[in-house]
């Protein structure tokens, strides 16, 4: 083959290590973002018994937990988003069965000390923790039970779930 | 030209096709960032101490957020405006949440329920009454979703709830 001829004919191969050291770098940085935990979660239940059964149901015993707002507090309007608020001196009181509970310390002992106490369930007969309701009155606040659920859920209260006032059935 | 010219010719390389390949990666992984950022609306969330940090659901976990003022979005649209009284843009929602989630039979109650849970994303000084009509809402006989969680500050390195989640 003559020399010219091979020389057109020849071509540039292109080096591909750089587009797959930034692929890569993209994909690692990315799946990265993807699983980063962005926020936490306490879960809880709602009553499930909404509606029409049938089926007839055995009386739990359950342990009662309600929070009352003692001062409302005043809105202060929050410095970086005008629309938005802070509540200075919001304070709370909270009532674990008859015994009523000034702090969250107090709270947190109260409640340890009641998961403790393990009472027989009436279908299987073992014993278990009682399930815990949470009950909120008039001007609580969102924190005031995430509060709240966030002991009950260190006093390892397996059933947690919400009172909630004018339950609607069609 | 000369053997020796020929041997020193050095070929350029065509930038092109990475350019292309590095933009588009970009462009599709903002679209997705924005998507996901579309659930999630600017509240200040309390902390807690023994929350899990909250990782990405295997199953549906519809994230409904409540402003203070009780205005309550999904995906940046509204459908319960702050003070209204009608409830059926948000009824409708949730029994299209209901719709879609897996189903699994309950004992107590008879019958197949919603068996992923629903994410409530509040301001910490959001009333509890705006959150509590979602909970009533939850409870209608054509929604019956039960498992609610709500989403509170991610728990801070060392504390219980991380290093619960850590499995320490």
């Amino acid at each position: 083959m003559p020399t010219t001829r091979k020389q057109r004919t020849r071509e540039a191969k292109m080096d591909m290590t750089p587009m797959i050291d930034v692929t890569f770098l993209l994909l690692i940085f990315f799946l990265c973002l993807e699983f980063k935990s962005l926020e936490g979660k306490l879960g809880s239940n709602l009553p499930k018994d909404a509606g029409r059964s049938q089926l007839p149901s055995e009386p739990r015993e359950r342990l009662d937990l309600r929070i009352a707002v003692t001062n409302a507090g005043t809105r202060r309007p929050d410095g970086l988003q005008g629309h938005r608020y802070e509540l200075d001196g919001h304070t709370v009181q909270y009532a674990l069965g008859p015994r009523h509970v000034e702090s969250l310390a107090e709270l947190e002992a109260e409640l340890r000390r009641a998961a403790a106490i393990t009472v027989p369930d009436p279908v299987t007969g073992t014993l278990q923790k009682r399930p815990l309701t949470i009950h909120t009155g008039s001007g609580v606040c969102y924190q005031d039970v995430t509060e709240v659920l966030d002991l009950a859920h260190a006093a390892e209260f397996r059933e947690i779930d919400f009172a909630l006032g004018s339950r609607r059935t069609r | 030209m000369s053997k020796k010219d020929v041997r020193e010719e050095q070929t350029e390389m065509d930038m092109t096709p990475m350019i292309d390949c590095v933009f588009q990666l970009i462009i599709f992984f903002f679209l997705v960032i924005d998507l996901q950022n579309q659930e999630l609306e600017p509240v200040k969330l309390p902390v807690a101490r023994f929350a899990v940090p909250d990782q990405p659901p295997e199953g549906q976990r519809p994230i409904v957020n409540v402003l203070q003022s009780g205005e309550t979005i999904y995906k940046r649209k509204t459908y319960l405006e702050a003070d209204e009284q009608d409830y059926s843009k948000l009824q409708g929602l949730l029994e299209y949440f209901a719709k879609n989630m897996t189903k699994k039979f309950d004992k107590a109650v008879g019958k197949e329920l919603p068996d992923d849970p629903l994410l409530i994303r509040a301001d910490k000084w959001t009333e509890m009454h705006h959150i509590a009509k979602i909970m009533e809402t939850c409870g209608l006989t054509n929604v019956q979703i039960w498992r609610v969680e709500l989403a509170v500050g991610e728990p801070k390195a060392g504390s219980p709830g991380a290093a619960k989640a850590a499995g320490n």
